[in-house]
């Protein structure tokens, strides 16, 4: 049961009589970055409502840390990265990151050296009293996953993390994502971006009309749906294969 | 926990130049409104108050000559008041401001203890209210009564003659109608000033700013962020009082500076007598349940019915109170009529005007019941709904 951080067994949702999930069953495993791709409306976001316990399942088990989850006791457990850019318009930076880092219960204090560290890196310190309505898009971006980060949650899930941002810092995000992994974290990630999932996904869920189509380890994605391919032709057959196929 | 959030909530409101703006505006009105005309004043013509006297009294008392006395000594060292004396009663009657004492007004209050006199004030004159009904009307009311109360108290009737000849209320409803109109407007403004912040604070606004995924899945106690919001509401409801108290102080202190208080507008509004730690208490305590409820109404909305709906659902019903609350107001703030009394608005009006009067104490105790139980049961239905986010879904 160590081996996984995150188990969904069987998981069904309808919402207004519509299934968007079915039967969905996967783990997650601990210490690596776990890739969860699918077509847009797939299931990809409500899968991780499940696992946030946002979305409550009519069927199925979650199973998180080893404990049936409870989505009470689960609340500011796990750092998240929404899909959309968050953030309080009228506030400055650094009074955004702050409050997150303190509705975490982390010390403010404590994680400052590394702040200031990951926005060197970001080339992004001279905007920390820039109020955040001011950033731009991918700005907004890398200091989502700076907060998220900084939370010192065991488990982050982010939602497509690069999307919107420049070459260099999407390169400079992807380094950082791989160090949490070094610390012995585990990140589940949805991202589209070839370059993300080549340079950090070591498992990949593919999600298609709410069940899992295929989970396994990148390269067994890649053997699978196009064995003679690269990892975005593999990609794009999964998504356009009309069969769906039981695995892992 | 609760600390962080709710300093979030009133930095992301207090933060916003247009809420700064938006709260600077009634101090800025009121301080326009009262402190202008007096200087406007100043330099106008005196205000006249026209007399017809015909009063000839009995032997040993004469009322009409007694008024006439103190008023003179009254309007003396002002030299924006002037008294005319009419002629006769077709003068009276094409007067803008007058009143008449008639012939038999000492006998028959007299022999009957009920004194009738009669006042014509114009509508058009901004000072002709504060003045004929404060000033005129206190001096004479006095009179009749310190003359006539040794042997019993009189009843006083002051029939104030329109164009139409309709008879209005006497002043001291008039006092209570000026102070009902005045909170009913002020908290009209509070209410739809509330419905506008809850754009910037409410959870629509975290769902907007992409914080609600966030917020939910990192609040243990989800209540905190339902209070932390209603407390914003009611800090934001308090500043605007604050404007208000601002504006009329310094109406107040620039009036009394320029020796004019007597004939400033705004100041006529707030009777002296009326000003005391209750009814001051009362107008804080009004206000801060009006945006308390205002925000527990509107938050009730967005939580139980999703954000779309929530909204427009609960703007809507928001605004319809408000506009029914001042409507019904504007008609008789001292009325009681069942589209009142349906109205969660209106129980914080009727409450504060209860204690400032110090009346009706066990209507009173009704309606502060009828709002704590109001206010409970949104708090817990909101409760419960924000564990269903519905918020996040719909």
């Amino acid at each position: 049961m160590d081996y996984y951080i995150c188990e969904l067994k069987d998981i069904s949702k309808a919402i207004n009589g519509t299934q968007i999930l079915q039967n969905l069953s996967f783990n997650i495993r601990k210490g690596r970055v776990t890739a969860m791709l699918g077509p847009n409306g797939s299931g990809k976001t409500s899968s991780i409502r499940v696992i946030l316990g946002l979305l409550n399942p009519d069927m199925g088990e979650i199973w998180l840390f080893n404990e049936l989850l409870d989505r009470k006791k689960i609340r500011g457990k796990i750092g998240l990265l929404p899909q959309s850019n968050s953030g309080y318009r009228q506030l400055s930076v650094i009074d955004n990151i702050k409050f997150m880092i303190k509705l975490a219960g982390v010390d403010f204090n404590s994680v400052q050296e590394e702040l200031y560290s990951l926005l060197i890196r970001l080339n992004m310190k001279n905007l920390l009293n820039k109020k955040f309505g001011t950033l731009s898009g991918g700005e907004s971006r890398a200091l989502g996953l700076i907060r998220t980060v900084l939370t010192g949650s065991e488990f982050l899930i982010l939602d497509e993390p690069t999307t919107g941002l420049d070459i260099a810092r999407a390169a400079e995000i992807r380094k950082i994502i791989q160090e949490q992994i070094n610390k012995g974290k585990t990140v589940l990630m949805s991202s589209h971006i070839v370059s993300d999932l080549e340079g950090l996904a070591q498992d990949i869920i593919i999600i298609k009309d709410g069940t899992v189509d295929f989970s396994g380890e990148k390269q067994e994605v890649i053997d699978f749906y196009s064995p003679e391919g690269s990892l975005e032709d593999a990609i794009i057959s999964a998504f356009t294969s009309k069969e769906v196929v039981t695995n892992v | 926990m609760f600390k962080t959030i709710l300093m979030k909530d009133l930095s992301a409101l207090f933060k916003q130049k247009s809420v700064i703006l938006t709260l600077l505006m009634p101090a800025l009105i009121i301080i326009a409104i009262g402190i202008i005309p007096l200087f406007l004043e100043s330099s106008a013509e005196p205000f006249q108050v026209h007399y017809l006297m015909e009063d000839e009294g009995i032997e040993g008392l004469n009322l009409g000559s007694t008024i006439m006395d103190e008023l003179k000594i009254l309007f003396n060292n002002d030299n924006n008041i002037e008294l005319v004396e009419l002629a006769d009663i077709d003068a009276f009657y094409a007067a803008d401001n007058a009143f008449w004492l008639p012939a038999n007004f000492t006998e028959i209050a007299n022999a009957t203890r009920i004194a009738t006199y009669y006042m014509i004030i114009s509508d058009s004159n901004i000072q002709a209210n504060p003045i004929m009904t404060g000033q005129v009307q206190g001096t004479i009311d006095a009179v009749i009564t310190r003359e006539l109360l040794p042997v019993q108290p009189p009843e006083i009737n002051a029939q104030q003659l329109f164009p139409d000849e309709q008879l209005t209320e006497a002043g001291v409803a008039k006092n209570r109608g000026n102070v009902g109109f005045g909170l009913a407007y002020i908290a009209f403004l509070i209410l739809i000033m509330g419905g506008s912040i809850l754009k910037i604070t409410g959870f629509s606004a975290e769902r907007e700013s992409g914080m609600m995924e966030l917020l939910l899945t990192s609040v243990h106690k989800r209540h905190y962020l339902i209070l932390s919001k209603l407390i914003t509401g009611i800090s934001y409801g308090f500043a605007s009082i604050m404007s208000y108290i601002v504006g009329l102080g310094v109406v107040l202190l620039v009036s009394s500076i320029v020796s004019s208080e007597s004939t400033n507008f705004i100041a006529s509004l707030v009777p002296e007598d009326i000003i005391t730690p209750l009814s001051i208490f009362a107008v804080i305590l009004m206000f801060v349940s009006l945006s308390f409820m205002s925000m527990n109404i509107l938050l009730f909305f967005q939580l139980s019915m999703g954000r779309e709906a929530g909204d427009r659902f609960g703007g809507t019903a928001t605004t319809m109170l408000s506009i029914l609350f001042y409507m019904t107001s504007l008609v008789d703030p001292l009325e009681e009529s069942p589209i009142q009394v349906v109205n969660p608005y209106y129980w914080p009006f009727k409450l504060a005007l209860n204690m400032i009067f110090k009346e009706d104490l066990l209507r009173s105790l009704l309606y502060a019941f009828m709002i704590i139980s109001f206010s409970i049961i949104l708090l817990k239905k909101q409760t419960t709904a924000i564990e269903k986010e519905k918020v996040l879904f719909e």
